[in-house]
């Protein structure tokens, strides 16, 4: 499966923030986008599931155009930088809803073992952010948008976030933002670089230093 | 069939939004009832209630907390609008209860 974001114009009170944005997503393939802060990458994200309207943009799953929100059309998943779990749900009926063994996350994760019948707002920040990154990116979806999923994370943590996403990514397509480029370089297929509202596609690392993203030492 | 199944699990989804709200509308349907307001009127205060609530969610800041329930194709018209249904049956329950007493 493909989806493909194309013509995307965003302007918050008079000032352009995207409007030259292309960015494809495909079943077997990890799409990362790098970008300095403010340059719109949570916007993007959020224009390509829905959840926010622009001035004009245009959505195609396999090469065919749809007006309505992706969310209510395909089954799509996003991870938000803020809070996505609902407080008043506990974490077992959460792994019912996302029809996810609990089993096999406290394999992973023996730490949450006695967190089963807590709620998510009883547990630490980036406990709930693993359960939240863990539900969104196991689940099964056709596209998983992540923002900033390695953010408040262990080095640990990361690196079994990073094995679980090259293994779901055959079942589905994975698009991701984090300011942690080492770990994104690291799974990506394709690399977007956003900045002054364009998107360029970047086949080398040393274009990231030319663009002033990295440091050259 | 698995149509009507995904139609029933976002009914449960939708049904786990509304919990929150049950307390607060049980409350006031009470208070209502005792100060003898009319059904309709109740309704009415129930969906301009429910509509201001909407609008909260749709432009104010608070539209992020509905993306749990984006993530499983629910609209916010289709949450909210079940939202008005669920308190229409828990209206007519109270009133009809009442009645009975």
């Amino acid at each position: 499966m493909k989806f493909e974001l194309d013509n995307v114009e965003l302007s918050f009170e008079g000032k352009r923030i995207l409007y030259g944005v292309y960015l494809k997503a495909e079943k077997g393939r990890i799409t990362g986008i790098l970008g300095p802060n403010g340059c719109g990458k949570t916007s993007l994200l959020k224009i390509f599931f829905g959840n926010l309207a622009c001035n004009n943009r245009l959505v195609k799953i396999n090469g065919r155009g749809t007006l309505k929100p992706l969310y209510a059309v395909e089954n799509i998943k996003i991870l938000p930088q803020s809070d996505l779990l609902p407080s008043s749900l506990s974490v077992s009926k959460l792994f019912k809803i996302y029809k996810l063994s609990w089993k096999d996350f406290i394999e992973k994760f023996p730490g949450f073992r006695n967190c089963y019948s807590q709620k998510p707002n009883q547990l630490s920040g980036g406990e709930r952010r693993l359960l939240a990154t863990w539900l969104t990116i196991k689940c099964e979806s056709e596209l998983v948008l992540l923002d900033e999923p390695f953010t408040h994370l262990t080095p640990v943590i990361i690196d079994i976030i990073k094995k679980e996403l090259e293994l779901e990514k055959k079942n589905k397509a994975i698009v991701l933002t984090d300011h942690f480029y080492r770990d994104l370089i690291d799974i990506t297929d394709d690399l977007y670089f956003l900045t002054k509202g364009c998107t360029r596609l970047i086949k080398d690392t040393t274009q990231l230093e030319e663009l002033g993203y990295i440091n050259s030492h | 069939m698995k149509k009507a199944r995904n139609f029933l699990f976002k009914l449960q989804l939708c049904f786990s939004f509304y919990r929150r709200l049950l307390l607060i509308s049980t409350g006031l349907t009470i208070l209502l009832l005792f100060l003898r307001n009319p059904l309709e009127a109740t309704l009415f205060i129930k969906i301009c209630l429910l509509g201001f609530l909407f609008l909260n969610y749709r432009f104010l800041e608070s539209k992020d907390s509905l993306l749990f329930y984006k993530n499983f194709s629910i609209t916010p018209l289709f949450l909210f609008g079940n939202c008005i249904f669920y308190d229409f049956m828990l209206s007519l329950i109270l009133y009809k209860t009442a009645m009975l007493l």
